[in-house]
């Protein structure tokens, strides 16, 4: 049984842009449904209309099978915590977190007991009387949790609300937010521009760009199986390598440019139309996980090989990020852009050398490896995990 | 930072100098207030030649001051309240409702600001005494039309400063409040109010005094009966005489509840109480 139910949701502006569009999901009982997307593509409007703060253009929301769309949002039963976590600066954190209960007239111990036993979920217990200017960031963080779970609502809207937190407390308060809410059961409707807190947390994750669904589906799926460019490149870290290549007449191998990838009978069984694209350009997709290097593997299989640029080594220590050019013809493709700073800046790289054709990629590969920058580098690719998308449509190429 | 030692004392010599110049005439009407007049009329003495707080007692009798003391106090009391209720709405509007004539609204505020306050003395009274020729109500020389003239300045100052107030403060605290359980209404009550209390406060300091200590428009406007102590004051001095003890005594008085309210409440009109509830 769904929770909350976004049926065509659909969000225009008076000035007339549409920001989001024929929206459909299900939250699922206890499920951490997370929305993801770049900057203004309308996730933060989607879940502003879950919450009654934005109103609804067309379309139908139900949160426990009832249709809410013209109810106030006190009515909705709802819980929100907010991306500069909104507390009540003249308030103190018990007050805080009892605001909600108060207003719906529960005694005064009633209160107090809730407030306490949210307080202990979260580790606030020594906090309770201080007011949120005395709080570090994770703690007003805690404590915006702390209002919502106290109200045990029928599910929890959170809007980025790890964004303001420096990167160690955000990993911190990633698996914390993750842990309470697997603890108190509530669905919730969790929206972020940042994919690995998508991947992370998510029970299911969607996918959304111009305020249009990509795709929703389990973290896992969306990264083995990107149902379009834009997937592909805005799921995963560092985002997928794509590239335009040419099926063969036999449709056995994509051609890079002058270089040959085979497509290994298995990968080919499991996409009969690729048949199809004989002879036509299509964009191949290489995760930077799925690349090493042929010096180490003790000799790569022929045709699973392809020969790069090296231009910059970013040493982690447990691994390589190998920074490379491949003569091959950049994707272009406003997918690729609209994913990501990250994607968009690898393409304009690219496209800063005049001349050959060539397209910027990323391995990540051993820590052993000698690849150094200025070296032509041969990586060995999983061709059993290649992706190839249809140039056109940008849709990937499946069944 | 650095100083040297004849910066400092530089420092210390001329904003001691300052100091005094500014306290001084508040020194002289205090040191007046506890002399006999006999005292103040001759050559001005440092020490008086005997102490007497009879000019607290006199004031009373002289000048009907405590008539006049209530005349001021319902005339600031009500204009400071019925501006800052006003100013509430107004300026919450303002600063959070799109709506036709918002600008132009905003801008006529402001607008009222720019002109000297004697520009409009004359088409008050004007308007005033035909009002009364024609609907019959006197607003001329009533504590009503005075009331209404200090809300003229009031109103768009308060209207003005209180929707920066409000700017100030985060969209998302109601939103949030909203969402917890309250009405609008209930946001606006509940969650804003409380959070813009130094800027109401200190809007109405600023508003009650502004009427307290106004003379221009109280000299035309008022008379005998609704006259407020700041014309008051004037009445100690006759054409004979001037009971320069007496009127700096009631100067004293008059300026008392001012500060002391102003003291009282100088502890809300401390900013910032908004830090902390968002980022930052």
């Amino acid at each position: 049984m769904a929770t909350v139910s976004l049926e065509k949701l659909t969000k225009v502006y008076p000035n007339g842009t549409t920001a989001v569009s024929e929206l459909d999901l299900d939250v699922a009982d206890g499920e951490f449904m997370v929305l993801v997307g770049p900057s203004g593509c309308g996730k933060t409007t989607a879940l502003r209309m879950v919450a009654g703060l934005e109103k609804i253009t067309d379309g139908r929301l139900r949160i426990e099978d009832r249709v809410v769309n013209d109810l106030a949002p006190k009515d909705r039963d709802i819980a929100m915590v907010f991306q500069n976590y909104a507390l009540y600066p003249h308030m103190t954190v018990a007050e805080n977190i009892g605001f909600a209960l108060g207003l719906r007239r529960m005694p005064k111990q009633t209160i107090r007991d809730k407030v306490q036993a949210a307080a202990q979920i979260l580790g606030l217990g020594d906090q309770l009387e201080r007011k949120p200017a005395q709080l570090s960031g994770g703690q007003r963080q805690r404590v915006a949790m702390g209002r919502a779970i106290v109200r045990e609502p029928a599910a929890f809207l959170m809007d980025e609300p790890l964004s303001n937190l420096d990167a160690k407390l955000r990993v911190q308060m990633r698996a914390e937010i993750a842990e309470v809410q697997r603890r108190v059961g509530v669905a919730t409707f969790y929206v972020t521009h940042d994919q690995v807190e998508a991947m992370t947390m998510g029970h299911r994750v969607a996918v959304l760009r111009a305020g249009v669904l990509q795709q929703c589906d389990r973290p896992q799926t969306l990264y083995d199986a990107p149902d379009n460019v834009f997937v592909a490149a805005f799921i995963g870290s560092p985002s997928m390598n794509l590239y335009e290549g040419v099926i063969s007449p036999d449709a056995d191998a994509v051609r890079l440019g002058a270089q040959t990838l085979r497509i290994p009978a298995g990968a080919r069984q499991a996409r009969p139309c690729l048949g199809e694209y004989r002879d036509r350009a299509v964009i191949v997709g290489i995760r930077p996980d799925h690349l090493s290097d042929a010096a180490l593997g003790g000799g790569a299989a022929d045709g699973a090989t392809v020969d790069g640029v090296v231009q910059l080594v970013e040493a982690l220590g447990s691994e390589l990020m190998v920074h490379f050019h491949l003569e091959a013809a950049r994707v272009h493709s406003g997918d690729v852009a609209a994913a990501g700073e990250d994607a968009q800046e690898r393409s304009d790289l690219a496209a800063g050398d005049a001349g050959l054709p060539s397209a910027a990629g990323i391995a990540r590969i051993d820590a052993r490896s000698g690849i150094r920058a200025g070296d032509v580098a041969r990586f060995a690719v999983e061709t059993e995990r290649l992706h190839f998308f249809d140039a056109g449509t940008g849709l990937a190429i499946r069944d | 930072m650095y100083e040297s030692t004849t910066a400092r004392w530089f420092r210390r010599v001329t904003l001691g100098l300052i100091t005094l110049f500014a306290l001084f005439p508040l020194f002289i009407i205090l040191e007046t207030t506890i002399k006999p007049l006999k005292d103040v009329e001759n050559t001005f003495q440092w020490i008086p030649s005997h102490v007497t707080f009879s000019p607290y007692a006199h004031i009373w009798s002289t000048v009907p001051l405590l008539h006049y003391f209530i005349n001021s106090l319902i005339v600031s009391t009500c204009s400071t309240v019925i501006a800052v209720t006003l100013a509430v709405f107004a300026g919450y509007a303002i600063s959070r409702f799109e709506f036709r004539g918002r600008r132009a609204f905003s801008l006529a505020v402001l607008s009222t600001q720019m002109f000297p306050g004697i520009l409009f003395l004359l088409p008050l009274y004007l308007i005033y005494v035909n009002i009364g020729h024609t609907i019959g109500i006197n607003l001329y020389g009533s504590r009503l039309g005075l009331i209404i003239t200090y809300l003229t300045f009031a109103l768009p100052f308060s209207v003005w400063m209180l929707a920066g107030f409000f700017s100030s403060i985060p969209r998302e605290l109601e939103e949030a409040a909203m969402v917890d359980g309250t009405s609008h209404w209930g946001a606006l009550f509940r969650i804003v109010l409380p959070i813009a209390r130094p800027g109401i406060i200190a809007v109405a300091v600023f508003a009650f005094m502004t009427a307290w200590g106004e003379v221009l428009f109280a000299s035309v406007l008022t008379t005998e009966s609704t006259r407020t102590l700041a014309i008051g004051l004037q009445e100690y001095a006759t054409q004979g005489n001037t009971a320069w003890n007496q009127l700096m005594a009631a100067a004293v008085v008059v300026s008392a509840p001012v500060v002391i309210v102003f003291l009282a409440l100088q502890r809300h009109l401390i900013r910032g109480l908004t830090s902390g509830s968002v980022k930052g």
